[in-house]
């Protein structure tokens, strides 16, 4: 016979790789053996396929002990984690601490964002409901706005079957007086078409939703406004009185609006009402964009190509438009449209750059406890640990530590709930938000924390040799210190971009409040004009003026926070062919530059009493400068037959959020016109109670009617700001977290530093250094470290807060004192941490630190 | 007490019938002519490293064969521990046995 049989190679090295070291020689030799005894007996390839099925059968009990052993071993590691946390409390408990801290700021932060996220998708069709935009052309100018015109809506329902439905809502909420027996209130009306019932989630509780249908007066309550009116009554069939002079008849009650709904209001009337009240065919007009269409689709809608049909549609039947609307996605407006989803990525960033702080801190505390566990690492090696199970037994305790900060910080998430509802306005609550994606998402945190945590230190720990570690010799720590400052210095920029990018906030927000708005918003008061007021609001008028408290009194037709009429098509004599500009009209009688204290930049002002002409008119310095003429005063302005003559110039104000640019703006004052809506008060500085008590009194006698209801023009202003101001509050308490956790791992280092300094600093006590100099030896290095950290943030937080400026025409400039003023601070922070430990360890007796020596 | 399970309590019985040569492939053999059926090695190796760790085997380094590929064997001796596990899962089988009805099982 030639060579003897050798079992297959490829089945032997499987065999080779699922058995252990020790056994290797035993179960190769009884394979073998079996092997050839099947040899004996059976044909060589029978053999070959009996050695592989052995082989084969071996592998599942293999797995099996191998699941075994690493399970005991895990044990053995999570044993040794809880010991070293019991022993080293401080270490643990900072350290957990600050994981907890960025963990919690992460969870609460997800929380907003799901909460932002989750804005209109209550709405079961949300997918396919659209809302009708339009690109507005002025000369050259584009503006984009939600507005619609009155007959587009039907229109798209009737010509194109795949618009299911249709829905339309008047443009802005009007305040009026409910009248239900005693009970009188003014409330928030929404005008619109009973569809809205069908196509959004707005649920009836009461009621049947064919009896919306019924009439112009019917009404919808919601469901806590129905509780105001008729407590626990049912109010469907009732009568409520709208500003003593139209009945309404309940027909239902709708749950209350959710508040993560861009479309909110506490009562509806339908639409129709609007042809009663203001014109016969106010619903019906193709002029005025004072609707919002909202369309529901039907399946497979193309909306790239319907709205390719609508444009053409449009620019054949009515060529002469400047108006292009189309179809957008609804559940895109929030977002997109609102811009709500910069802020939501602003706070994501915010979120992780949190949790990677709190992640260095981690990485730095634990690579600088290392030392302690250099002789552990020493023995496992020595005993046959390989390298790989280091690496898993550092990321198993780092997984342990992220597990623990997850309960704190969800403990820290619950207890901060309250103070986060009032921080954010949102009503949220921690078990409504607790769902299947936020847990998933909760979870990706934890375990993304404990991998870039655990990454490092398990490397780091890992890589000992043991013959050096178990000498004594320690480790060399160069190569672990300065990645140690590098992720200080890293940490520390983070920290800088937050304080700055605060600061930035901070300041402009400021500067947008205090910014002289072109008039005097302090004691300015208003109030309605309404019910019988509308008759005989110049009596009253004269009746105030009389009071001691009050300067001046002025009629308007908007307040200056909430100036919606605007038209355009205006021409004056040299007019440039492509400007058009979309002018805002504000309508007010003479006494109005002195109400709110406007400055006229030229010519003259509206002349008291009445031979007032209805054609002169006022015009802002923004128009002037549109208009662009050698001789402003004296112009004419037409518009459809219309011709009005500029009789001055007012220096510009702000009519509008200072986010936006001023606008060309008409002011006019047409005594037919009796469509004053407000009554401007200017109160004197000194004695208001008893200025609003001589307002209250005439209130009462001119307007018996209704409540007496008053409000600041400040007030409003300031309104205007609180989702800014809020946004503001939420980073600040965020930044002010964030550098509370660098500090807590810049504490932990320096303790550390301090204490392996310990011998160093006995031996300099006791040549003689003083206290002073060990602690500005100890100190000084830190300083250095949070200095770099500045410098490399500085250039970043500048493009950013640049680039956050710029979306504000009236902005702050990016001055040096803020980025020096930060560096300051940072320093400070980082001294003061610092110092409390460099104190300790100078204070330290030179006997005890050099005694074993 | 803890008893044997069927697999260990048959390779424990086969290792002491084996006496001087008890190791996997005369395990094998053995179980194969005694049961009538066909262990796989892993099988064997299974519970023979259970009863190692227990400490009712002890395992010592035997000779080398050709037919091992010049390998070692490796054998198995019972210890007093296992000697008593088996006697007393021999008690158990007894107590079990015992006044079963006669016929009732034909």
């Amino acid at each position: 016979m030639s060579e003897p049989k050798r079992p297959p190679r490829l089945a032997e090295q499987l065999l080779r790789m699922i058995l252990l070291k020790e056994e290797l020689c035993e179960k190769l030799g009884d394979f073998e053996e079996g092997f050839q005894y099947e040899l004996k007996t059976k044909r060589a390839h029978k053999a070959c396929l009996w050695y592989w099925s052995q082989v084969l059968k071996a592998i599942p009990l293999s797995v099996k002990n191998l699941f075994y052993w690493s399970f005991s071993m895990l044990k053995n590691y999570f044993k040794i984690a809880f010991r070293h946390i019991k022993r080293h409390k401080a270490y643990s408990i900072l350290n957990i601490t600050g994981l907890a801290l960025g963990m919690a700021c992460c969870i609460l932060i997800l929380f907003w964002v799901q909460d932002e996220l989750s804005t209109d998708k209550f709405h079961e069709k949300i997918d396919s409901l659209y809302v009708v935009r339009n690109i507005q052309h002025y000369g050259n100018e584009t503006k984009e706005g939600m507005g619609s015109v009155p007959a587009f809506g039907p229109a798209l329902k009737a010509e194109y079957p795949e618009i299911i439905n249709t829905a339309r809502f008047n443009n802005g909420q009007g305040e009026f007086l409910f009248t239900r027996g005693k009970t009188k209130f003014k409330e928030l009306i929404q005008m619109a078409d009973p569809e809205i019932f069908q196509i959004f989630t707005f649920p009836l509780i009461q009621g049947r939703i064919e009896d919306l249908f019924s009439g112009p007066n019917v009404m919808v309550l919601s469901e806590s406004l129905a509780d105001k009116y008729f407590g626990r009554g049912n109010p469907v069939g009732n009568i409520i009185t709208v500003n003593e002079e139209y009945d309404f008849k309940v027909v239902g009650v709708m749950k209350d609006i959710p508040h993560n709904s861009t479309i909110r209001f506490n009562a509806w009337i339908p639409l129709e009402f609007a042809n009663t009240v203001f014109r016969q065919d106010y619903t019906k007009t193709w002029y005025n964009l004072a609707f919002r269409t909202y369309a529901e689709v039907g399946p497979n809608f193309d909306l790239e190509s319907f709205n390719k049909k609508i444009l053409n549609r449009i620019r054949d039947s009515r060529p002469e438009t400047n108006s292009e609307p189309f179809l957008y996605p609804f559940s895109q407006v929030y977002l997109q449209v609102w811009g709500r989803i910069v802020q939501i990525r602003i706070f994501t960033i915010i979120a992780f750059l949190i949790l990677i702080i709190a992640c260095i801190n981690f990485m730095n505390l634990t690579t600088a406890r290392s030392s302690q566990r250099s002789k552990e690492v020493g023995l496992r090696k020595v005993v046959g640990a390989r390298r790989v199970q280091v690496t898993k037994q550092f990321f198993g305790e780092s997984i342990l530590f992220t597990f623990i900060s997850l309960i704190t910080a969800l403990i820290l998430v619950r207890i901060l709930m309250p103070f986060f509802r009032t921080l954010t306005g949102k009503p949220l609550h921690f078990l409504s938000l607790i769902n299947g994606p936020m847990i998933g998402g909760i979870f990706a945190v934890t375990a993304l924390t404990g991998i870039i945590a655990g990454i490092y230190p398990a490397l780091f720990l890992s890589s000992f040799r043991p013959a050096a570690v178990l000498k004594g010799k320690g480790i060399s720590g160069k190569k672990g210190d300065l990645f140690r400052k590098i992720l200080v210095v890293l940490q520390f920029s983070l920290s800088v971009i937050l304080i700055i990018g605060t600061l930035v906030v901070f300041n402009q927000v400021k500067y947008i409040k205090n910014k002289d708005l072109g008039f005097d918003k302090e004691h300015l008061l208003y109030i309605r004009v309404e019910g019988n007021l509308r008759k005989s609001y110049a009596s009253m008028k004269y009746e105030l003026l009389q009071s001691p408290g009050i300067n001046n009194v002025s009629l308007t037709t908007h307040s200056p926070t909430g100036i919606y009429n605007n038209g355009q098509d205006w021409d004056w004599e040299g007019r440039e062919p492509n400007i058009n500009p979309l002018v805002t009209y504000f309508g007010a009688d003479p006494d109005f530059l002195e109400t709110f204290q406007m400055e006229i930049a030229e010519g003259e002002s509206f002349r008291k009493g009445t031979e007032n002409s209805g054609s002169n008119v006022l015009i802002n310095e923004r128009f002037a400068e549109i208009m662009n003429l050698d001789n402003i005063i004296g112009a004419r302005l037409s518009q459809e037959g219309l011709t009005l003559q500029v009789i001055g110039v007012v220096k510009d104000f702000h009519f509008t959020p200072l986010n936006r640019e001023i606008g060309p703006l008409l002011l006019y004052h047409n005594p037919q016109m009796r469509e004053y809506n407000y009554m401007f008060i200017r109160l004197k500085p000194g004695d208001i109670p008893e200025a609003l008590a001589a307002i209250e009194k005439a209130a009462k006698k001119f307007n018996p009617g209704f409540p007496f209801e008053y409000r600041f023009l400040d007030q409003d202003y300031d309104r205007l700001y609180r989702s800014l101001e809020r946004e503001m509050g939420i980073v600040r308490t965020f930044t002010i977290l964030a550098i509370l956790i660098s500090c807590l791992g810049l504490f932990g280092l320096a303790s550390f530093t301090a204490e392996q300094r310990t011998k160093e600093i006995g031996i300099r006590k006791v040549l003689g250094a003083s206290i002073s100099k060990i602690i500005f030896m100890l100190s000084k290095e830190y300083a250095k470290w949070v200095l770099i950290a500045n410098v490399i943030a500085w250039p970043v937080a500048y493009y950013l807060m640049h680039r956050w400026l710029s979306d504000f025409p009236y902005r702050i400039t990016l001055s040096w004192t803020i980025f020096f003023g930060t560096a300051l601070l940072s320093v400070l922070i980082a001294q003061i941490t610092v110092t409390f430990q460099a104190l300790k360890a100078a204070h330290s007796d030179p006997i005890d630190s050099l005694r074993y020596e | 007490m803890k008893l044997l399970s069927r697999a260990e309590e048959i390779i424990l019985l086969s290792v002491v019938k084996l006496e001087e040569n008890a190791y996997g492939i005369s395990i094998r053999e053995l179980i194969r002519k005694t049961t009538g059926v066909e262990w796989s090695l892993a099988q064997i190796y299974d519970p023979l490293n259970k009863l190692t760790h227990k400490g009712y085997l002890i395992k010592y380094k035997g000779r080398s064969t050709p037919e091992r590929g010049g390998r070692h064997k490796y054998l198995y001796k019972i210890t007093e521990e296992g000697k008593e596990a088996l006697l007393d899962i021999r008690k158990v089988y007894e107590n079990i046995w015992e006044k079963v009805p006669k016929n009732a099982l034909i």
